[in-house]
C-alpha cells in the first residue's frame, strides 16, 4: 500500500471517528513517515474539533425568526406596484398635456366658434329668401339688411 | 428528523428555521470568521429560500439547498470584502478564541487559535469543503451537490485542505511535538 493512499485512509478514519483498518495498522508499523502523518493529522482534526462556536439561546433564534417572518409577509411584487403607478402617472400626464396644450385649445375654440357661426348665421339661400321676403314687404328695410350683412 | 415539507409541498419556514438556523450559522461563522456577518447570512439565506420556495426541486434535500444558499452568500461576502480591499480586516476581526468547555488549557487554546489563523489561508472552496466535512460531517456526495462539484473533486479538496493546514502548522512550528490526548 502506498503512503499517499494510507494518508487518505487515515484522514477518512479520523474524520469518521472509526478505527484504522488492520491493513493500515500493519503499514504504520513499518513506515515512520506515515506514523508522523497520522500524529499530525490527528492533531489537526482533534484541535479543529475543539474549537467551539458562540452559542445562542432558543429565545434568540425565536426572535430572529419573528423578525424574518415580518419580512416574508406577502405583498404584491414591487415590480407590479411600480408598473401600475407608472402607467397611471403617464396617463394623467398625457391627459394634462393634451387638454392644456395651446394647439388643443386653439382647435377647440376654432371648432366651437365655427359651430356657433354655423348655428347663428343664416345660410346664403336663407338670406336671399329673407331679402326677397323683405323686398315684397318693405323694400327699403330689405336693402338695409342686405347691406348690413 | 422533522419533516421539512408540508402536504402542499411547500417549505415550512418555521420548522426549517428551528432545525437549520444554528447549523447554517455554524457554517457561515466558520467560513466568514465573523458573528454578525454569519447571523446576517442566515437571515438572508432563509429570506431567499422563502422567496424562491417555488423553484425548489422536491427531489433535492432542503438541507442541501439551504447549505448551498448559505455557502454562496458567504462567497459573495468574501468577494465583497476582497473588492473593498479589506483582507487585513479579516485578520484583525473577531479572532478571539472561544474558551473550551472543560479544562482551561492555555496551550490547547493557543493551538486552536493558531489553527484558526491558518485556516484563513485556505481558499474559500477548501475552507468550505473542510468545514462541511469535518464539522458538519456531511457525506461527500452532499458536499458535491452543495458546492456543485464532483465527488472526486470534493474528496481531493478535503485532503488537500488538511494537508495544507498541516504544512502551514508545521511551518509555524506548531506540529513539532504536539500530540493530542486520546
Amino acid at each position: 500500500m502506498r503512503c499517499q493512499q494510507v494518508e487518505q485512509l487515515i484522514l477518512e478514519c479520523l474524520t469518521e471517528g472509526v478505527c484504522l483498518p488492520e491493513e493500515i495498522q500493519q503499514h504504520l508499523k513499518q513506515c515512520q513517515h506515515c506514523q508522523q502523518t497520522l500524529a499530525e493529522i490527528k492533531t489537526v482534526v482533534t484541535y479543529c474539533r475543539k474549537e467551539t462556536l458562540p452559542s445562542f439561546s432558543e429565545d434568540f433564534w425565536q426572535q430572529r425568526f419573528l423578525s424574518l417572518r415580518g419580512k416574508t409577509v406577502s405583498v404584491p411584487p414591487l415590480r407590479f406596484i411600480l408598473g401600475l403607478s407608472g402607467s397611471v402617472a403617464i396617463l394623467v400626464m398625457a391627459g394634462l398635456i393634451f387638454f392644456t396644450s395651446p394647439g388643443f385649445r386653439t382647435k377647440f375654440h376654432h371648432e366651437t366658434a365655427s359651430l356657433q357661426e354655423r348655428t347663428l348665421l343664416p345660410s346664403e339661400d336663407e338670406l336671399f329668401q329673407l331679402v326677397d321676403y323683405l323686398k315684397e314687404e318693405d323694400p327699403s328695410l330689405g336693402l338695409q339688411l342686405l347691406l348690413k350683412n | 428528523m422533522t419533516p421539512v415539507k408540508t402536504d402542499k409541498q411547500e417549505i415550512d419556514l418555521d420548522v426549517c428555521y428551528r432545525e437549520f438556523a444554528p447549523r447554517l450559522f455554524a457554517v457561515a461563522y466558520r467560513i466568514l470568521q465573523n458573528q454578525t456577518d454569519a447571523l446576517d447570512v442566515v437571515q438572508e439565506c432563509f429570506l431567499r429560500a422563502f422567496r424562491n420556495r417555488k423553484k425548489f426541486e422536491a427531489r433535492a434535500r432542503v438541507s442541501t439547498w439551504l447549505y448551498r444558499i448559505t455557502v454562496n452568500l458567504c462567497y459573495d461576502l468574501l468577494r465583497k470584502r476582497t473588492r473593498e480591499k479589506k483582507i487585513e480586516y479579516l485578520d484583525n476581526y473577531d479572532i478571539k478564541s472561544v474558551p473550551f468547555d472543560g479544562e482551561k488549557n492555555l496551550q490547547q487554546e493557543k493551538l486552536v487559535g493558531q489553527i484558526k489563523q491558518e485556516m484563513k489561508k485556505l481558499t474559500p472552496k477548501q475552507r468550505t469543503v473542510f468545514i462541511l466535512r469535518l464539522y458538519e460531517a456531511l457525506p461527500y456526495n452532499e458536499i458535491a451537490r452543495i458546492t456543485r462539484s464532483r465527488v472526486g473533486t470534493v474528496k481531493a479538496t478535503y485532503f488537500q485542505s488538511v494537508m495544507k493546514l498541516r504544512r502551514l502548522l508545521r511551518q509555524r512550528g506548531v506540529l513539532k511535538n504536539e500530540m493530542p490526548a486520546g
